[in-house]
């Protein structure tokens, strides 16, 4: 390994240290993302208030609402239903019409009539799209980039693991009062130790999400190249076909529902209820009823069952469910979606997902800190690390308060050049950001005070004016039972308080940091 | 019951790590003064009040989900450990004090 | 407090110097273009050829691919890790490719 550096040791150094600058960025944006999508379900009902409504278990007649599908889903090839629960209290029913497009709309899970709700991608609209993509659709570019970041992040883990020679002896060891340099690989070495197995948990379940995407090739093969079947064996999906042309009434999708959960439930032993009401083809007679328990609430895995019927007779097609192997792939999967009902897991997920931006931030913060006080420190690719890493951290940060700012600000039907208003909260996201990137290259390490303080504004405003437009602050959320509103709110304000305190502590030093002399040796 | 599982869970791992933390020299003299030993009890101890906490969570969890709640509580306790060992040792100091010597 | 920052390492070095490596730009390159593309190679190999064999020994399909995938996955970080601290990564490089030939040559015959 001679041709190398002095060996392994030094290339994992080598590969922790430049992985780290070159996509830190990005695995920042993600876990940033990620710890939100936590809650994703809980932002949404913060960003569209007409959907905080607090849930009650109700039996939903599908048939119902079937029966009063809008023209142009009549004769779609694709109707789904999401069933109600406790974090989305509405019915989510979308469909595809004739032109291709989808429509999304939320159902009043009492009357199953559309609600009038704010324009907004919201949590599950945008937060989520852009953890896993960065919202980059262009043939699936932003999940292959997202992916590189997850593969950058288990080979980040390992090589970390590697250099750092003092895992036991300084496991509990954090040294704010010492030296900037110093007190930040401690936080990073800190973080990163403490939430080691989430940390290789995450991105190795996130890859498995998307091994399709990922391994298509490798995946179709021993299906003979064809995807579709590769999904059928191991996920239970159904191709009813092309539609034949051929007229027919849909038999009772409530009948069809109760019987899936009963033979899911016989199986299983425990009540076992679906999350997915999806029908296919809808009007032909090559219907098909398609049900499956996606996001279980009272286990980790997910998808355990799928349960497809022919929509005219009602019969079985399929019962499908999950085969040992398959089993385990989806407990990883599931504890990558954490769409459980299990609250203190959710809240260490988030303080887990948090202290991964710690690890990510102080990664990056140690790689400049380091330069500091020389002359590297004046090198355009110096510069560019720390807009980037100032732009990246606090600026994300910055853009995402800015986008629930936009939210509860923009006024109902605003358009701008035929942008709808969500889509402009998002333009609000990326403009903010954008410009948090030309701050922060213009003031360089000031700017880390001064993104500080437009957190704490913006969060603060945030919390103002979900009171001002909705009526909804913290204590009225908590007496209405909307506890997600109360709970989005809450975090804003330690936000906002977080981000005050930081920026006290961030004035800059008046004279740079001297150079200690063990590290001018060589 | 549930609740008091995983308090006891939260509990047990916070004052496992708190004295494996103790039971390293360094983490010792910051909260005893120098002078003393941990001695090896507190490293046992620790390890087994980790394991009780395990077993907590298992009970109140199960496997499936006590795999992904047992390591970020871990996790966490250790956060607190660290953060007690950083800005207030002394709050360890009565803990220490059942095995100093 | 001496740590790994203390020891001689390749941040000491030129920034244009440390982001090649003392390997040079041509080597640094071939190490990430293997581990990655080469990698990648490997994963996709190791799912086709698992998940065409497997079944003739009775495993279900389906299961086979799962199980493939999980394991193909597992082993592309130390893939990558390998190929970017090899002592010869010329040889090792070629190896890695070979291996990922051989398996989807595999695959494509059952």
């Amino acid at each position: 390994m001679a041709q190398f550096g002095d060996g392994f040791r030094q290339a994992m150094h080598w590969t922790h240290t430049w992985l780290g600058v070159v996509l830190g960025i990005v695995m920042f944006a993600v876990f940033w993302m990620g710890t939100l999508t936590i809650f994703a379900p809980e932002i949404d009902r913060w960003m569209i208030p007409e959907t905080r409504i607090v849930h009650a278990k109700r039996e939903i007649s599908y048939d119902l609402l079937l029966s009063r599908l809008p023209p142009d889903a009549a004769s779609s090839d694709y109707i789904n239903f999401v069933v109600p629960d406790e974090r989305r209290p509405t019915i989510g029913f979308s469909y595809r019409g004739a032109d291709g497009t989808f429509s999304d709309h939320e159902l009043d899970p009492v009357t199953g009539r559309p609600l009038a709700v704010t324009d907004s991608r919201a949590g599950t609209g945008f937060i989520y799209p852009f953890h896993l993509s960065l919202t980059i659709e262009w043939q699936n570019l932003g999940e292959w980039i997202v992916g590189l970041a997850a593969l950058a992040m288990l080979i980040l883990l390992i090589s970390g693991l590697v250099i750092h020679r003092k895992v036991v002896t300084e496991f509990f060891v954090f040294r704010p009062r010492r030296k900037a340099r110093r007190a930040t690989l401690d936080l990073h070495n800190l973080s990163s130790l403490l939430g080691l197995p989430f940390y290789f948990l995450m991105p190795f379940s996130g890859l498995l999400i998307f091994a399709f995407v990922y391994l298509p090739w490798g995946i179709a093969e021993p299906f003979g190249g064809d995807l579709a079947k590769a999904a059928a064996a191991i996920s239970g999906d159904y191709d009813p076909g092309a539609r034949t042309g051929r007229a027919a009434t849909l038999a009772s999708v409530d009948a069809m529902k109760r019987e899936a959960e009963a033979m899911w439930s016989a199986a299983e032993g425990v009540p076992v209820e679906t999350n997915l009401v999806r029908i296919l083809n809808h009007g032909d007679d090559s219907a098909v009823v398609y049900f499956r328990n996606t996001f279980p609430r009272d286990r980790v895995v997910l998808s355990e069952y799928v349960a497809v019927f022919n929509g005219n007779t009602g019969q079985v097609l399929q019962d499908f469910a999950k085969p040992p192997i398959g089993h385990a792939s989806s407990w990883v999967q599931g504890a990558h979606f954490m769409q459980f009902g299990h609250w203190p897991l959710r809240w260490l997920y988030f303080i887990g997902g948090l202290g991964g931006c710690v690890m990510i931030a102080t990664g990056m913060l140690f790689w400049l800190s380091s330069r500091e006080g020389k002359l590297a420190r004046f090198s355009p690719g110096h510069r560019t690390v720390e807009a980037l890493t100032i732009g990246g951290v606090t600026g994300i940060i910055i853009a995402t308060c800015a986008f629930l700012v936009a939210n509860r600000l923009l006024p109902p039907g605003a358009t701008l050049w035929a942008d709808t208003r969500a889509e402009l909260e998002v333009h609000a996201f990326w403009l903010v950001w954008f410009a948090t990137f030309l701050h922060a290259a213009s003031l360089r390490a000031q700017a880390w005070a001064q993104q500080c303080w437009a957190i704490a504004i913006l969060a603060a405003t945030a919390v103002t004016l979900n009171a001002v437009t909705t009526g909804e602050h913290v204590t009225a959320a908590l007496s209405d039972g909307y506890l997600a509103v109360a709970g989005v709110d809450t975090v804003l304000v330690i936000t906002a308080g977080a981000a005050a305190w930081s920026a006290l502590k961030l004035r800059p030093a008046s004279k740079p940091l001297p150079v200690p002399a063990a590290h001018t040796v060589e | 019951m549930s609740a008091a599982l995983l308090v006891g869970a939260m509990l047990a791992v916070t004052l496992g790590t708190a004295l494996l933390a103790l039971s390293q020299q360094r983490h010792w003299n910051a909260v005893m003064g120098t002078g003393s030993k941990p001695g090896n009890l507190p490293q046992r101890l620790g390890w087994l009040l980790i394991s009780v906490s395990l077993v907590l969570t298992i009970l109140r969890d199960g496997g499936s989900f006590g795999a992904l709640s047992w390591p970020l509580q871990a996790g966490f306790g250790a956060l607190l450990t660290s953060g007690a060992l950083t800005w207030m040792p002394g709050v360890m100091k009565p803990l220490a004090r059942w095995f100093g010597r | 407090m001496r740590g790994v920052w203390e020891a001689p390492s390749p941040t000491r070095m030129p920034a244009a110097r440390q982001i090649i490596g003392r390997d040079g730009p041509m080597l640094g390159a071939w190490r990430l273009f293997a581990g990655l593309v080469g990698g990648h190679a490997l994963a996709s190999g190791m799912v086709a050829a698992m998940g065409s064999m497997l079944p003739l020994v009775g495993m279900p399909r389906g299961e086979a691919v799962s199980l493939a995938i999980l394991l193909a996955l597992i082993a592309y970080a130390p893939t990558c890790l390998a190929m970017l601290a090899s002592g010869r990564p010329w040889r090792d490089g070629l190896a890695l490719f070979a291996t990922a030939g051989a398996l989807i040559a595999l695959a494509s015959m059952f």
